[in-house]
């Protein structure tokens, strides 16, 4: 069973991802803020980490950082809600710079659940992804 | 005093009247800077907040569209219920549209003329060329746009309404007694086919959109 964590402080997100997760057969853990989220991933074995990049302490993109230093063959799906950029100066994308630092696949909120789904299939060899379309034809 | 002495208390004064139109212009250019800089921070703070119940939303309803079958123990959710799901689901749909057009609108404005302008534009373009429904009428055909029928007065007075201002304050502010100014809205609403102050303001709303 493909076990994933979610660090992301909007409990109405992570919760619905893990609700999505779970039809697709995936065990999914939420951590509400940094602390939980880098003690349970390096506590734990994960398949993927899921990581929003503006979570209150540690700010998601130290986190895919210390993620990908410490456990560099899991990959990072990392998310965020923020997409405006500022008209007086260029503001910094954001996913940019967490593709830089490793992450896997970057998502921006909000997504559909085909998006959710296919951020996760690209973070997987095709053999252990999961599919949404073969598990409905079951 | 000679000529010469006149001229040198002269320019030093224009030299300094100058100077000070320049700081005023300059106080006020940085002023409007950082107007605009807090609209925006606003703005990006509006929608971070937004697209977080709306990922949330749209990940609820497509599973409950998808599979509402395993959700009333194995059996088919009934056709209406269908029907209201997808509706929600398009309505969310909307919205992170609206979300998605704001963010590009305002991608590279370097002035709030610019800056109005591409919203404007935005407006325009996605209000003709899309094909997005309000409560289930192509914008096109929607019955709201029987706004344009109605008179200056009504305009004033449908302002005044959408701002949750009351008979007795709206009449006040127009120089009209509480009961012209219900007249006034009794109108409205029957030209507009509202039937409360809700589908005023809704109404309103896809005006400006």
């Amino acid at each position: 069973m493909t076990r994933v964590l979610v660090i992301d402080d909007d409990q109405s997100v992570s919760v619905a991802i893990q609700l999505m997760l779970a039809r697709q057969g995936c065990d999914t853990v939420l951590a509400p803020d940094a602390d939980v989220g880098v003690q349970t991933f390096e506590s734990s074995k994960f398949d993927l980490a899921m990581v929003d990049i503006f979570i209150p302490e540690m700010d998601g993109l130290k986190i895919i950082k210390r993620f990908r230093e410490r456990m560099p063959a899991v990959p990072i799906i990392a998310m965020t809600g923020f997409r405006f950029r500022n008209s007086m100066a260029p503001t910094l994308d954001f996913l940019g710079m967490a593709a830089q630092l490793g992450a896997t696949y970057c998502l921006r909120k909000p997504f559909t659940l085909q998006q959710l789904i296919a951020a996760i299939n690209s973070c997987f060899d095709p053999a252990i992804s999961i599919d949404r379309t073969a598990e409905t034809e079951k | 005093m000679t000529l010469t002495n006149f001229r040198s208390n002269i320019v030093p004064r224009t030299a300094h009247k100058l100077a000070a139109q320049n700081f005023n212009q300059l106080q006020a250019d940085l002023v409007s800077r950082a107007r605009m800089w807090a609209a925006d921070e606003v703005r990006a703070a509006i929608a971070h907040q937004l697209n977080e119940p709306l990922t949330a939303l749209l990940l609820y309803l497509q599973e409950i569209k998808e599979r509402g079958g395993h959700f009333t123990g194995g059996g088919a959710i009934p056709n209406s219920m269908q029907d209201m799901v997808e509706m929600a689901l398009r309505e969310t749909e909307r919205v992170c549209d609206i979300m998605e057009r704001l963010g590009n609108t305002f991608e590279e404005p370097t002035d709030t003329e610019t800056a109005v302008a591409r919203g404007r534009e935005a407006i325009e373009s996605w209000t003709l060329s899309s094909n997005a429904k309000c409560n289930g009428y192509p914008l096109s055909a929607s019955p709201y746009t029987v706004h344009h029928h109605l008179t200056p007065r009504e305009h004033e007075v449908l302002a005044l309404i959408t701002g949750g201002t009351s008979n007795k304050e709206g009449g006040r502010r127009m120089g009209i007694s509480p009961r012209t100014f219900e007249v006034h809205r009794a109108h409205i609403m029957e030209k507009l086919g509202a039937r409360n102050v809700v589908d005023l303001v809704r109404m309103t709303l896809s005006e400006v959109r």
